[in-house]
């Protein structure tokens, strides 16, 4: 019953959003709300189902299908909305990512045995007023802004701030920790400001693809593991049990990331119907598969990037803000690099 | 009006910094403690209480800082804070408006380190607490932990810069407590205590645990 209750306000969200799209007659973006809606349904009653049984996994899936109720609802009721909150929305998902980046690093002021220095925070003042800048870019539509601001005017402005502070310790290592965390939430997640303008329906595609391989790769892994115990010693054996690196999760293998990222490029090939016709063109399905399979790669690829990182910081998750999935980069790690490649492949295509 | 802008003041901590003040103090009175590191810890602390009950909580701040100009009009309003002397060398006499208030049935917001001093620094422990908690042996003392806290704003530091910061309350102490474990008249004891306590949480590891890789659904 207190379960029940939680998923109350994400429930009302929902319906929320879906009666607005409805009003609003985008029958796409309801189809696919009522799809996400199905699918949680589908894992509230697995994870009850788990909880009955009392099997190991309950207590985990159980927490992180609450928390994906959470998510969907406020990530669908921002885009149920007028297109300001929509980007609002989006703005304080980068700045939140962000935050947990640069909170993540240790700050002292001994050179050396510290990552960053207390000097470092105007620098990191800065990063952080480029989600507002990029937002404003995006909301205008001004591409030629936007896709300068960060690689090149804030990568510029910050070494000048540090030489009007004149640093020389440390300086080049904390350089390239802001400039770092900057590319990648203000300025690569930050597409997907600008993936907003070709589309909401876009940007559902991105997401909706590249968070539900993420689920999916966690079920693949399980299943090959499965298969794999069963397999005598032999080629087949280690050709699906190859890690692609080992030392930063043993658990991914070469063979999961395909499986899950052709997965991704079949699921993709079943919503681009929902895709409305993208500047009087619509989307050609077997391009539609194509950036299925690249949201699949390179979401594999980004959950391992951010592996990485946690292993040479030696923390577990990035925060604990997401009851049961760890941090807000934890979620996203996958969108860092799967938003900017969607965008240019649509952007290249369509328009 | 003051719980009206104590709330948005929480609602801008939630969006900027993430903090969250997880368990709130249900206690009619109570006194919180806290590590001293930026002048945002205040805020923090008066977040763990109710904002129905804001009213009755005061902050006890430094006469020599707070206790002039337009710095001393927005702490009196928004904290009612109580202004002792620094330094006067009686620090029983110094107390008097703290007991006072604590007579009265308000609750205290208090960091015994006296300063904010060097950044992730905790300082000694003045015993004063000490003293208060043996006069006032069943209100409810809850340390808290401000981690993440030193980065946004350290002493010196002109605009805060977001951070992720967390307010870990720890367990609650009483004077009847600590007067079972220590014996009598042992203030410096006392603030000792709490202070090991507040140490204990900040040193604490974030993340438990070595990490095997996992995957997540």
């Amino acid at each position: 019953m207190k379960r029940l209750k939680k998923l109350l306000l994400p429930a009302a969200l929902l319906a929320f959003a879906g009666w607005e799209m409805g009003r609003r007659g985008e029958g796409a973006t309801l189809a696919l709300l009522l799809g996400v809606t199905a699918l949680l349904l589908f894992f509230t009653a697995v994870s009850a189902l788990l909880r009955w049984k009392k099997a190991s996994l309950a207590e985990e899936v159980s927490a992180r299908t609450e928390t994906w109720w959470f998510m969907a609802a406020v990530f669908l009721t921002a885009f149920a909305t007028h297109r300001l909150v929509s980007f609002l929305f989006l703005g304080f998902l980068c700045f939140s990512a962000l935050r947990e980046y640069f909170s993540l690093l240790p700050m002292g002021e001994k050179a050396g045995d510290k990552t960053l220095s207390f000097r470092d925070r105007p620098s990191i003042l800065l990063a952080y007023l480029t989600v507002p800048a990029s937002l404003w870019a995006a909301y205008v539509r001004w591409y030629e802004l936007f896709i300068i601001l960060v690689p090149v005017y804030f990568f510029l402005l910050t070494p000048i701030l540090f030489v009007v502070q004149d640093r020389t310790e440390g300086a080049l290592r904390s350089l390239g920790m802001v400039s770092l965390g900057t590319l990648f939430f203000a300025f690569c997640l930050g597409h997907a400001l600008f993936l907003v303008n070709l589309g909401a329906m876009v940007l559902f595609f991105c997401f909706f693809l590249t968070e539900l391989r993420d689920v999916a790769a966690f079920w693949v892994g399980g299943g090959l593991r499965a298969v794999v115990s069963r397999l005598g010693e032999g080629t087949l054996r280690r050709v699906l049990s190859r890690p692609v690196a080992p030392t930063i999760n043993p658990r991914k293998t070469w063979a999961g990331g395909l499986t899950t990222a052709v997965l991704t490029s079949l699921l993709a090939l079943a919503l681009v119907p929902l895709l409305p016709p993208l500047n009087g063109t619509p989307v050609d399905p077997l391009f539609g598969a194509a950036a299925g399979l690249a949201i699949g790669v390179l979401g594999f690829f980004g959950d391992l990037v951010f592996g990485m990182v946690k292993r040479d910081l030696h923390v577990k998750d990035t925060g604990t803000l997401l009851q049961g999935h760890g941090g807000i980069i934890d979620r996203v790690n996958g969108l860092v690099f799967t938003v900017p490649a969607t965008f240019h492949l649509f952007y290249w295509r369509y328009f | 009006m003051r719980a009206a802008v104590h709330g948005l003041i929480r609602l801008l901590l939630l969006l900027l910094f993430g903090a969250r003040a997880g368990d709130p103090v249900e206690d009619e009175q109570a006194v919180v403690v806290g590590n001293h590191d930026t002048h945002l810890d205040v805020f923090l602390l008066f977040s763990l209480f109710p904002l129905r009950r804001v009213g009755k909580v005061r902050a006890v701040a430094a006469e020599d800082y707070f206790g002039k100009g337009l710095r001393g009009l927005l702490a009196r309003l928004l904290f009612r804070t109580l202004l002792i002397p620094r330094g006067s060398g009686d620090p029983l006499k110094a107390l008097e408006p703290v007991r006072q208030a604590l007579r009265r049935g308000e609750s205290l917001v208090v960091f015994p380190e006296g300063t904010r001093g060097e950044p992730g620094v905790l300082l000694p422990f003045k015993s004063g607490i000490g003293s208060l908690m043996e006069e006032f042996p069943r209100i409810p003392v809850y340390p808290v932990a401000l981690r993440g806290v030193e980065r946004t704003l350290p002493k010196g530091g002109v605009f805060p810069v977001p951070f992720v910061v967390e307010i870990r309350r720890l367990p609650r102490v009483t004077g009847e407590e600590m007067a079972a474990k220590f014996g009598p008249s042992c203030r410096k004891a006392i603030a000792q205590e709490l202070r090991r306590r507040i140490a204990e949480a900040l040193a604490g590891e974030e993340n438990p645990g070595p990490c095997a890789g996992e995957d997540r659904p």
